[in-house]
């Protein structure tokens, strides 16, 4: 038991040494692209405040009424906060493919050296499945560290006339993504996290069917995710067969559907247990 | 140990940070509070209150919903995620939600409920629970025996001429079981216009059935000043006011009449006409019109034993100042219960609006009871209620 663990544990550091570059890339990219907008969003709005007061002959109070304070909350729905994490979803749902389809990459595929390894080939899937996961929340924590640096600079460079203070807390409140990636309920943040491990769940084993069937596996593989967002969604057709919209309380379709990802979760997990052992051979 | 070094970097910047920000999320309040502090009279007036609405504290955040009740203010953000979700500012609903969970199922929290010692009674349209498909014409009755938690439901036609009516609507509702009265409005196609007819049934009755009891004159075409919310279930009267949508371009009412479902008549009120605008409330005392004047409102009773029926002035109800708004809600045991928008001149980002909460002893218009909802902090004058929702007593 503690010689898989520690094959398990190596397996994960191999993975994240892979990983470590790429990473490393997007943090850059979203501390250099928040950083810009934290210094170029405030004075941005002063200067188009002085503008438009001085145009329309209003003083400070009436541009506020009219056109809005500056606050944190301004800022994340910019593109300086919205691009990185737009990035950082996209780059990690690639990544995810990537991670499987770069073993069979080149002339000595190391996917044989990995299902070689005195280990259940389960650990390769849940190392890198582990991994993607690390990855995400590494971004969130240094999205959080950012916001929260950033409200220290854009208080330091909005005049405090023009300037609405706000938390970090009150800021992810707002808006349609931070209430997502970031949600401020425990039960969400488990939800919306656990929907995601069953979708890339979902995806490894559309993947591990490709690489198991090859032509025939990709039609496979989508059929199979298909199936899998059709049965997560179908309690919500409970209402249409019913033709009724309270059949279920929201709390009752909320547990159903999440019970049903779970279901899914399992089945792929199953499924891709099948291929790895006896589909995927050496 | 140095080659996990990196990983371990990151395991623990991650768990550091994102726990160091459960922490402070689960600290951070999600919501100003608020109280509600005595301006004047007995506070202990305010005990038997039923509030619901929406905080306002900053013009970045979405409004939190609050219950006021027993003296104490709850806050719909401190719930747990799945009563969050099940909870309505309709405190009947929630006691269905919590204890006739299989009553209120496909039942919608929005339609009419009213609760008796022994029943609970729930009328609403096929259309109230699926809006999306066709919209049949059926009427739909639940009682439940409180006392069995037996259910019995009615599926009710209406009998209407389809042709020229496109949706039916429940816009009045009295119940005084087994009798109940609904004024269903259609909208004519062909006169492009509303129309209310007032429909009757007798729920022990061995087959009941919806009995057309008037057609109400197409002229009038607008019920209860338009609101279609404050049902009172047991007001045996209904508002009738004829509304020009088209002359001006801004609805301008007209006359406005009572009709009486118990008697099944239109009051014939001439004072009514000297009247602007009145608001019209009932109670187990009587018929009573509210005429708003500068500043206050002046309180009559209907002799609706009489025909005609004669107005008496009983007293007058106050503002607190000229730059608020006093709404008469509803009347209970001699008090005229109300809210009061007030503007005030402070510099706040979100603006300069209050409601206060007041009642009067109706029959001498004494205020027994002003209050205002505040910070605790006595510092921040930007926490109010956005919107009433719910006004009533505790049950």
């Amino acid at each position: 038991m503690k010689k898989q663990l520690q094959y398990f544990i190596r397996l994960v550091n191999f993975e994240f040494e892979r990983m470590y570059k790429f990473l490393l890339g997007i943090m850059i990219i979203l501390i250099l692209s928040n950083f810009a907008g934290y210094i170029i969003g405030p004075l941005n709005y002063v200067s188009k405040a002085n503008e438009t007061m001085k145009l329309e002959s209003l003083s400070t109070t009436q541009y506020i009424e009219t056109y809005g304070s500056f606050s944190l909350e301004t800022l994340t729905r910019s593109l300086w906060i919205l691009g990185p994490i737009a990035l950082g979803i996209i780059g990690f749902l690639f990544y995810s493919i990537f991670i499987w389809y770069r073993e069979w990459l080149g002339k000595n595929t190391f996917i044989y050296r990995l299902l070689m390894l005195p280990t259940s080939r389960m650990h390769i899937y849940f190392a890198k499945l582990l991994i993607i996961f690390v990855g995400i929340f590494s971004l969130l924590s240094l999205q959080i560290i950012s916001l929260w640096i950033g409200s220290f600079i854009i208080s330091s460079l909005t005049p405090p006339e023009f300037f609405s203070a706000m938390t970090v807390s009150e800021v992810v409140r707002t808006g349609i993504i931070f209430p997502m990636i970031l949600p401020n309920t425990l039960e969400v943040f488990l939800g919306i996290y656990s929907l995601g491990l069953v979708a890339i769940s979902v995806l490894f084993t559309i993947i591990l069917l490709e690489r198991s069937y090859r032509i025939k596996g990709f039609p496979l593989g989508i059929f199979y995710a298909l199936a899998s967002i059709g049965f997560i969604i179908s309690p919500n057709l409970v209402s249409l067969i019913a033709k009724n919209n309270y059949i279920l309380f929201n709390s009752e379709l909320i547990i159903i559907v999440v019970i049903f990802a779970l279901i899914v979760g399992l089945v792929s997990l199953l499924i891709s247990r099948y291929l790895l052992k006896n589909k995927i051979t050496v | 140990m140095s080659k996990y070094l990196k990983l371990i970097a990151f395991l623990s910047f991650t768990v550091v940070t994102m726990s160091v920000y459960s922490i402070m999320q689960a600290m951070a309040q999600s919501v100003e509070p608020l109280e509600l502090i005595t301006l004047e009279g007995d506070e202990t007036y305010a005990d038997d209150l039923y509030l619901a609405g929406y905080v306002n504290s900053d013009v970045n955040t979405l409004n939190p919903g609050f219950t006021y009740g027993h003296g104490k203010f709850n806050y719909v953000a401190d719930l747990s995620f799945f009563n969050q979700l099940d909870h309505s500012l309709n405190p009947l609903v929630n006691e269905l939600t919590n204890e006739y969970r299989s009553f209120l199922r496909g039942k919608s929290p929005y339609a009419t409920f009213k609760e008796s010692e022994t029943q609970i009674v729930y009328t609403g349209t096929a259309a109230d629970v699926y809006w999306s498909g066709e919209l049949d014409n059926q009427l739909i009755i639940s009682v439940l025996d409180k006392l069995t938690s037996e259910e019995t439901s009615y599926t009710l036609s209406l009998p209407e001429d389809s042709e020229n009516s496109s949706y039916l609507d429940v816009r009045d509702t009295y119940i005084q079981y087994p009798n109940m009265y609904f004024t269903i409005g259609s909208y004519n196609v062909a006169t492009e216009s509303n129309e209310f007819n007032i429909y009757a049934v007798n729920l022990e009755a061995a087959e009941p059935q919806l009995e057309l009891i008037r057609s109400i004159d197409p002229q009038l075409n607008e019920v209860n000043g338009g609101d279609y919310e404050q049902q009172n279930l047991d007001s045996r009267y209904l508002e009738l006011t004829s509304v020009d949508y088209e002359t001006t371009g801004q609805p301008v009412s007209g006359e406005l009449y009572i009709y009486d479902y118990i008697e099944d008549k239109m009051l014939n009120i001439p004072d009514l006409e000297t009247l602007n605008s009145p608001r019209i409330l009932s109670s187990a005392a009587g018929l009573f019109i509210l005429n708003p004047t500068e500043q206050k409102y002046e309180a009559y009773q209907a002799d609706t034993a009489t025909d005609p029926v004669s107005l008496s002035k009983v007293s007058e109800i106050s503002s607190s100042g000229s730059n608020s708004q006093l709404i008469p809600s509803f009347i209970s045991n001699g008090l005229l219960y109300s809210y009061e928008e007030s503007y005030t001149d402070i510099t706040s980002q979100i603006g300069n609006y209050t409601i206060n909460i007041q009642i009067n002893d109706l029959n001498t218009g004494e205020v027994v009871y002003r209050g205002e909802f505040v910070s605790p902090d006595e510092q921040n004058n930007d926490v109010h209620v956005d919107y009433l929702d719910q006004f009533g007593l505790i049950e």
